[in-house]
């Protein structure tokens, strides 16, 4: 605990300097802004302003990303309130009680509420992160090629079958990214491979491009299919925000749902795939089997929007879990980040709490500042900040695409980049529209390398046998959890619809 | 066309172009399963068995809701805007950033936020933003952005 504590207080040495500060500030704005959007999430944020990172030193490039990722799912929710557009999927519940209460004139309530369970959902959870980043780290630091393979198999499997409840299609994606993720130079032996004699692609294909291509563009596209048919002068409906506060009776009946909501979000944001929306939607049914009163739930009920908002950002931080210590993005926001962060450099895995733990603790540090900055940038300044909801997508959108091509061109000064993520956005348009799962595809290409690597250094290990990967209490465990990933979801969906079928 | 039928078709011709690259590939290991194929032949494989499992459902199950519907209004929107775009690729080196982005954006403006109220709109923001991002990422953060014609 005293190291704990030490590592901690470190952190907060690092991280707290006018530069850093102004940018968690900065990126906290800018995330709460693109969160708003109806359509764009913490994904696109990231992936659109990566450009502002470069140049940044690993600590301010990391906490500008981090401000940005918790700013935009404090965001996601103020469109969810005011509008009923949640502006990502882990918003969604916040739209079900959110909403009805700004039609009953409590949307300042809702707001404040909405910002503060936030925060007490984020701090705990950062807090369940700093307890538990060294440990898993120091477990993850004795995995071996074997261990990390299975590892791999169990996160791209778990995130195939949990995020969609399509495995199939998820597993096709999966195995597409994973070819792609295999174009270039062979990493164990130099061999290019798939690079159809193009120069340009001996160093593979950049994850980073196909990402912006994919969520910058495509995303934009795939706004079209409404955009294009709201009217030139249609607005939406207009709802008096009034006092942004609540009361301490609300307070008080909100309290206890945010703490039990928090851990559920927290450890659903750990598991790989599983995400923000899974944990909201779990959370808020748990929360509403255990209410007096569960018809409430859907008509305006405070506690109905705090316990999926806590469950959102508490998520989002247990996320952020495997990224840092086992260099797994879990999740579609995560995968963005640590492609930029490879980008500049930063290698989160088992040693990066050891081998840059400076770095690693003024992360944790700043995940505690940019949960209170963005209090306070979303409380007192709500009503100013809603206004943005009044710009018209027909006009944000393209500034998206246009921030998409700088950070493309900041990438590589490539043109053929450019041709790459005019051709992904198209492809992303149409991957959205046949239901695919686009962070499945995303999560593959960026650890395909690192898969394949062990996967090879295993089987020399083993000699060529796939015995070595039934060898130890690890990758069995990994087997084990990949199992319950496949079967979990249909047993549970089967149990449902049993229940289902006495029922009527 | 089923969504299932399209997926499953793309992901067996994907797996049929991937596979056939594999054919020319070496694999020089002494371990044989830790050699440059292996990997992508396993990969292939499962590829393939999804695909072809994704397939014969589009075949078996006829769920009107997994049909593909198309808007021809977002292909005609997305049509012009990737021609856009081409042009943007091939006139951002010579025109440079700021003129090139501003002929962009002003276009893309255009299309999407169409009637007379909006044309000053789309001028001032067309000009104003590329000029803004201009000395936000060239001139403060030190990205190097093509001057093209223009000598700042």
């Amino acid at each position: 605990m005293n190291d704990l504590l030490i590592n901690l207080a470190g952190g907060f040495g690092v991280i707290l300097t006018i530069k850093n500060l102004i940018w968690i500030v900065f990126g906290g704005f800018l995330g709460t802004i693109i969160g708003m959007l109806p359509g764009l999430g913490p994904a696109t944020g990231i992936a659109i302003l990566i450009p502002l990172t470069f140049g940044m030193d690993p600590t301010t490039a990391l906490s500008t990303m981090v401000a940005i990722y918790f700013g935009a799912m404090f965001g996601g929710s103020r469109s969810s309130i005011l509008l009923n557009t949640p502006g990502d999927g882990g918003a969604i519940a916040a739209t079900f009680d959110g909403y009805p209460m700004a039609q009953q004139g409590k949307a300042g309530e809702a707001l404040a509420m909405s910002a503060v369970a936030s925060i007490i959902g984020g701090m705990i959870a950062v807090v369940f992160l700093a307890l538990l980043s060294q440990p898993i780290s120091n477990l993850a630091i004795q995995f071996g090629p074997p261990q990390y393979t299975m590892l791999m198999v169990f996160a791209l499997v778990a995130t195939s079958t949990i995020s969609r409840g399509n495995m199939l299609r998820g597993m096709q994606a999966t195995f597409i990214g994973l070819m792609v993720a295999t174009v270039g130079a062979d990493h164990l032996t130099g061999t290019t491979r798939f690079t159809m004699g193009i120069a340009e692609l001996y160093q593979g294909i950049d994850f980073l491009i196909l990402i912006i291509g994919f969520y910058a563009i495509g995303e934009v596209y795939t706004n079209f299919d409404k955009l294009l048919y709201v009217k030139e002068d249609e607005k939406h409906e207009q709802i008096e925000i009034g006092k942004v506060s609540f009361t301490k009776e609300e307070f008080k009946e909100c309290l206890m749902p945010i703490l039990r909501s928090t851990p559920i979000g927290f450890l659903v944001g750990v598991l790989p795939g599983a995400g923000a929306t899974i944990a909201t939607m779990v959370a808020y049914s748990i929360e509403k089997k255990a209410h007096k009163d569960p018809d409430s739930f859907g008509k305006g009920n405070i506690i109905g929007l705090a316990v999926p908002e806590a469950a959102n950002n508490a998520a989002a931080t247990g996320a952020i879990i495997p990224m840092l210590t086992l260099g797994i993005p879990g999740s579609g926001t995560t995968a963005v980040m640590i492609g930029a962060l490879m980008m500049i450099g930063v290698k989160p895995g088992p040693m990066f709490f050891t081998s840059q733990a400076d770095v690693a603790w003024a992360v944790v540090a700043s995940m505690f500042i940019a949960n209170i900055v963005l209090l306070f940038i979303n409380l007192p300044l709500a009503t100013q900040l809603v206004k943005i909801l009044k710009t018209p997508p027909k006009i944000l959108l393209p500034l998206v695409m246009t921030l998409g091509f700088i950070g493309t061109y900041s990438l590589s000064y490539s043109m053929i980049d450019f041709g790459i993520i005019i051709g992904f956005g198209i492809i992303g348009y149409f991957v959205k529209k046949l239901n695919m799962p686009v962070a499945t595809f995303i999560l593959a290409l960026i650890l395909g390398s690192k898969f394949e690597t062990s996967f090879r250094q295993a089987m020399l290990i083993g000699n060529g046998s796939f015995k070595v990967f039934a060898s130890d209490p690890i990758t069995l465990f990994f087997i084990a959890a990949t199992v319950i990933s496949i079967v979990g979801p249909r047993i549970m969906g089967a149990l449902k619809l049993a229940k289902a079928g006495k029922k009527s | 066309m089923k969504k299932n039928t399209i997926i499953g078709i793309a992901g067996l011709i994907i797996s049929a172009i991937y596979g056939y690259g594999i054919t020319g590939l070496k694999n020089p290991s002494e371990v044989f399963m830790a050699g440059t194929t292996v990997f992508p032949i396993f990969i292939t494989i499962g590829a393939v068995v999804f695909s072809l499992i994704i397939l014969i459902r589009g075949f078996l199950l006829g769920d009107e809701a997994e049909v593909l519907k198309v808007d021809p209004k977002v292909m005609k929107v997305m049509g012009i805007y990737t021609g856009i775009f081409i042009i943007y690729t091939m006139v951002f080196n010579k025109l440079g950033f700021l003129i090139s982005t501003i002929l962009m954006l002003t276009s893309i403006l255009f299309v999407l936020n169409r009637g007379k109220k909006q044309r000053i709109t789309n001028l001032v923001i067309g000009i104003l933003f590329p000029t803004i991002s201009y000395i936000l990422f060239a001139k403060i953060f030190t990205i190097s952005l093509p001057r093209g014609i223009l000598p700042f």
